[in-house]
């Protein structure tokens, strides 16, 4: 009987600790991981919403750029923090969504292993082509990408295979059986993030 | 693509963005089924309490509720979400149903990538 008042007891102060740290909550600086480098796109996005969120939390937001494995360390390192509140992570769905897809050893379920908190914004994504290239419309740049491809001409460059951008090669990729210039692979380098690759469009 | 250098020639959403009005959508480029928003999201680890993510989810809710955050997202190309688009509870269900949704079609393309 002794013993389980006491255990009673020890369990009722750990659940009074608990509401004491929600209600102090938060009392000092919270990092916010974002799982790629600086001035891409999913840290300008977690920047402003940081911003935002320490103002209304009075605290800074502080975020801390864990780039590497395409979104997947910094995540990965998200998941297994302390669960109170001072490590986040904001990332865009190609760490979430399309991780599980491309890595079978991921070490976080992403259904399981993270608390919601909210989404912060929709983006489109874009084709966009050289301006140089002769053509205004998918259906024209598929027919040039294809006489360019054949004359040898063409190359193409990727992020990390496991981001969302690279969903968008869909499209293309598409065109790729129908018209083949799926062929024209000559030089791939693997860029960490978008922001790396960017020049290259202009190369 | 503001500066002329490249130009963007469909978007994958269906409908124009007005950051970017010169770029048609997927819809009137022709292919009506390609909606594809890319989302981003704010996480906790799991186990944080849930008066915390409350906590969170609020501030997360007043920034993106400023005008200010959706000049700034706008500037990218990107939009806020709508209010019932938001919190912890559509954040779970859209991670839940989206990874079954994009998995045959991300390892299609990986397929394909390979056979390159």
């Amino acid at each position: 009987m002794k013993y389980w008042t006491g255990f009673a007891c020890a369990f009722a102060v750990l659940a009074i600790a608990g509401t004491a740290h929600a209600q102090n909550y938060p009392a000092h600086d919270i990092k916010m991981i974002v799982p790629f480098p600086a001035g891409g796109p999913s840290d300008t996005v977690a920047r402003i919403v940081a911003e935002g969120m320490s103002r209304h939390l009075g605290q800074q937001v502080v975020v801390e750029n864990v780039g590497g494995a395409g979104g997947t360390l910094g995540a990965t390192r998200a998941s297994e923090a302390a669960p109170d509140g001072y490590t986040i992570m904001a990332a865009s769905m190609g760490t979430v969504i399309a991780a599980p897809s491309f890595y079978p050893n991921l070490k976080y379920d992403s259904t399981k292993d993270f608390e919601p908190i909210g989404m912060t914004a929709n983006a489109p994504a874009a084709i966009a082509i050289k301006a140089s290239i002769p053509a205004k419309n998918v259906k024209e740049f598929v027919e040039w990408a294809k006489k360019e491809a054949d004359a040898g001409r063409l190359s193409w460059h990727r992020p990390g295979r496991e981001r969302s951008h690279r969903r968008t090669r869909r499209l293309p990729l598409r065109a790729d059986r129908q018209h083949g210039w799926s062929h024209a692979d000559r030089q791939n380098p693997r860029y960490r993030a978008v922001v790396e690759r960017t020049p290259c469009i202009d190369s | 693509m503001q500066t002329g250098k490249i130009r963007g020639i469909v978007l994958s959403s269906n409908e124009r963005l007005a950051s970017i009005p010169d770029v048609p959508g997927a819809k009137e480029a022709g292919a009506a089924d390609y909606q594809l928003n890319v989302w981003s999201a704010v996480y906790a680890p799991r186990g944080t309490p849930q008066e915390v993510v409350a906590k969170l989810a609020a501030a997360l809710d007043k920034t993106l509720d400023e005008p200010a955050t959706a000049e700034k997202l706008e500037k990218l190309g990107g939009t806020v979400p709508p209010k019932s688009e938001r919190g912890p509870e559509y954040l779970r269900k859209t991670v839940a149903s989206d990874i079954p949704r994009w998995a045959p079609i991300l390892k299609e393309a990986a397929e394909t990538t390979k056979a390159n």
